[in-house]
């Protein structure tokens, strides 16, 4: 298990675009992901559960990733919030 | 498992009755004739209560856990009867933690074969009856049959005990305790196993060494020191709140999440204990009753006079070899290093045990520990505390894991005991810490609890979102998704939401990434959220029963249509996002056959309150 807290850059926080794209990288990985904010954990999979913990900018994003690729989905993902 | 389970049941026998045997021990303390007023009128009380009144509360506990009041009764009975009729010297302590629980189980199994075989009206007489009449058959049975048995079976556990004590391999029992101590067996092992071996011995020699074994905080006391040396920072602060807590609180279970961060330290625990034990056992050191909580200032106090330097010298022996040990091992693993420079590692400490109850709201807080005494207690004020700060109403209370209620909406355990907690309260939601002094997860769950209470706020803000009956299309047919999103933008320019470019608009963001959300359901919306083309907020909703492809293999039979302005947006989603999780729900949308309907769906399931809107604007 490896775990990362990142912070949400996009002016209008994690809405549905950069949830859908999120949750598309995730699903490439064989990896478990979970995604925290303020205590609410949902599957890093799914647009569905990322839109409901409605983070904001700024917000910070607690990434688990547990599985075969483990690493590089962290990469990815890391790689994805950054540039967006 | 099972022997787990056994020793947990005796643990939590002889925990109910604590404050019983520190009476005891007091009373020992003070007017035994080595006590400090030596006083034979009040010392006369011991006897009889290690002869009836502790075998009996213990079957007392035993029997009403399993058969309830009656259980309790009938044990109590029973087991008096025996004691009466007992005219050893041995204590029929350990054997009432058998009686209890087995005629509590009797008496359930009976009260169960009863239950539809009784006349109306005779429940309360048959009940007492039967319970009454195995009361008598098991007192007699016991005294001319058992109390023989049970007197070469106590006898047996004394010799041998009294062999392990005399022969110096006491202190090898270190081997054992501290490592189980650290897995969360420490109630079960002190209470469950030594304890009442104490209680025996204590009555033949007026003190025990049982009683140190476990309790002794030096070796906990001494790990926690080596860390306290090695960490730097926020990290040292809260190993300085431990250590207070371990060894004046008499709260052990601080200590084991710092064990288990580096397994090694295991080792000097291990030796911490075995040169403690063996001070104890060199120096004839002993207890009159349980020190429970392990605290020293408790351990002291249930020092019988002329015993203190022996009992201390064993505590600082013990600490002193454990924290030489730890701090060796500190310096040669990584995890100290790891600790340092990586302080975001620890926000692992929050564990996500089971997330489909996410959306009920938090009205009911357990904290829960394996007895339900201690830490979880220290927890719950902790939290208590912090939520006055931070003013949230919601009540925090303390159990133990295997008395979680019911109705508990959410239940913080230490993360060995989270399993069995979700176990237990399968309906709950289960947080897991590793450490009490983590003040991160406090803050992340108070921020949560807070957003909680905000969301409720913030649902008013949606009711903005303006949905009325023309908003609604039903069995829509479309050739592409562009097609749909053309009808389903004309609804709201329609209502006047928005101006006609609004659904170019919504064309262009559907060209950037597909709006397809799950569930089949895609919620099409203009690429600016701060448009000048949206005049009023509002939600259109379509149903395309053939199905609108959205490229990449997914289907929408549902399209929600947004015109949001600015903040909001991020809220609407959020809670579409949570309706849309829900298929059923989104089936029932899919298929109603009328709009009065579709409105009542979503209204029903706490989404958005439309109807004073809509009324408004009909008028």
């Amino acid at each position: 298990m490896i775990c990362k807290k990142v912070a949400i850059k996009d002016e209008r926080g994690l809405h549905l675009r950069p949830a859908t794209l999120f949750a598309c990288i995730a699903q490439k990985f064989d990896a478990d992901i979970l995604v925290q904010y303020r205590g609410k954990t949902v599957g890093g999979k799914s647009a569905i559960g990322l839109l409901q913990l409605e983070v904001t900018k700024g917000g910070e994003i607690l990434i688990y990733i547990q599985g075969r690729e483990q690493e590089s989905a962290m990469k990815a993902l890391l790689e994805f919030i950054c540039t967006n | 498992m099972k022997l787990q389970r056994i020793g947990r049941f005796l643990s939590t026998i002889v925990f109910q009755n604590i404050s019983g045997l520190i009476a005891l021990g007091m009373i020992r303390v003070f007017f035994s004739p080595s006590g400090w007023w030596p006083n034979p009128h009040i010392y006369q009380v011991v006897n009889p209560m290690l002869q009836y009144f502790i075998p009996v509360l213990f079957a007392y506990s035993g029997g009403r856990i399993i058969g309830g009041k009656r259980g309790g009764v009938i044990s109590s009975f029973v087991t008096i009867a025996m004691a009466a009729g007992n005219n050893t010297s041995y204590t029929l302590i350990l054997p009432a933690m058998a009686i209890g629980p087995l005629i509590g189980y009797l008496i359930a199994k009976i009260d169960k074969w009863l239950e539809n075989r009784i006349p109306v009206g005779f429940e309360l007489l048959i009940y007492n009856m039967a319970a009454g009449l195995i009361g008598v058959c098991f007192a007699i049975f016991g005294l001319i049959f058992v109390n023989p048995l049970i007197n070469k079976g106590v006898e047996l556990i004394f010799t041998g005990d009294t062999l392990l004590t005399k022969s110096g391999l006491l202190p090898l029992v270190a081997l054992i305790i501290e490592p189980s101590k650290v897995l969360f067996f420490n109630n079960v092992i002190n209470h469950g196993i030594l304890e009442p071996l104490g209680i025996q011995q204590t009555k033949e020699f007026g003190k025990s060494i049982f009683f140190l074994l476990e309790s002794n905080p030096g070796p906990g006391f001494g790990l926690l020191l080596a860390y306290f040396v090695r960490l730097k920072g926020k990290k040292k602060a809260a190993v300085k709140s431990s250590l207070v807590i371990q060894v004046l609180g008499g709260i052990h279970e601080v200590y084991f999440p710092y064990a288990l961060m580096n397994p090694w330290v295991i080792i000097p625990l291990i030796f911490g204990g075995m040169a403690g034990d063996l001070i104890f056992y060199l120096l004839k050191a002993g207890l009159v009753a349980t020190p429970s909580p392990g605290s020293l200032f408790i351990i002291l106090m249930m020092a019988p006079k002329g015993n203190f330097m022996a009992v201390i010298a064993g505590f600082l022996l013990s600490a002193l070899v454990s924290f030489l040990g730890s701090l060796y091992v500190l310096s040669q693993g990584k995890v100290v290093e790891e600790l340092m420079t990586q302080p975001h590692q620890q926000d692992m400490l929050i564990q996500p045990v089971e997330n489909s109850h996410q959306a009920m709201p938090i009205k009911k807080i357990i904290f829960a520990c394996d007895a339900g005494y201690g830490s979880s207690a220290m927890g719950a004020a902790m939290l208590r505390k912090k939520f006055k700060q931070a003013n949230l109403g919601i009540p925090v209370n303390h159990a133990s894991v295997d008395e979680i209620p019911r109705d508990a909406d959410l239940v913080i355990t230490q993360i060995q005991l989270t399993q069995r907690a979700s176990k237990m309260a399968p309906h709950a939601e289960h947080l897991s810490i590793s450490s009490f002094d983590e003040d991160t997860f406090y803050e992340d769950l108070i921020a949560r609890l807070k957003s909680q209470k905000d969301n409720n706020e913030r649902k008013e803000v949606a009711n903005e979102m303006e949905l009325t009956e023309d908003h609604i299309l039903l069995d829509m047919e479309a050739k592409d998704k562009w097609e749909a999103i053309e009808q389903i933008g004309y609804a709201l320019v329609a209502r006047g939401n928005v101006e006609r470019q609004y659904i170019e608009e919504m064309k262009q963001r559907e060209q950037v990434v597909s709006t397809y959300l799950g569930n089949g359901v895609a919620i099409p919306h203009g690429i600016d959220v701060n448009s000048p083309r949206v005049k009023k907020p509002g939600i259109a909703i379509a149903q395309y029963p053939k199905g609108i492809n959205f490229g990449n293999g997914k289907t929408a039979y549902l399209l929600i249509a947004l015109a949001g302005q600015g903040p909001q947006h991020l809220s609407v989603l959020s809670e579409l996002a949570e309706m849309i999780e829900s298929r059923q729900k989104v089936n029932q949308l899919l298929f109603s056959k009328s709009p009065e309907e579709m409105i009542r769906l979503i209204h029903d399931s706490g989404l958005f309150y439309f109807e004073e809107i809509a009324e408004a604007n009909r008028s």
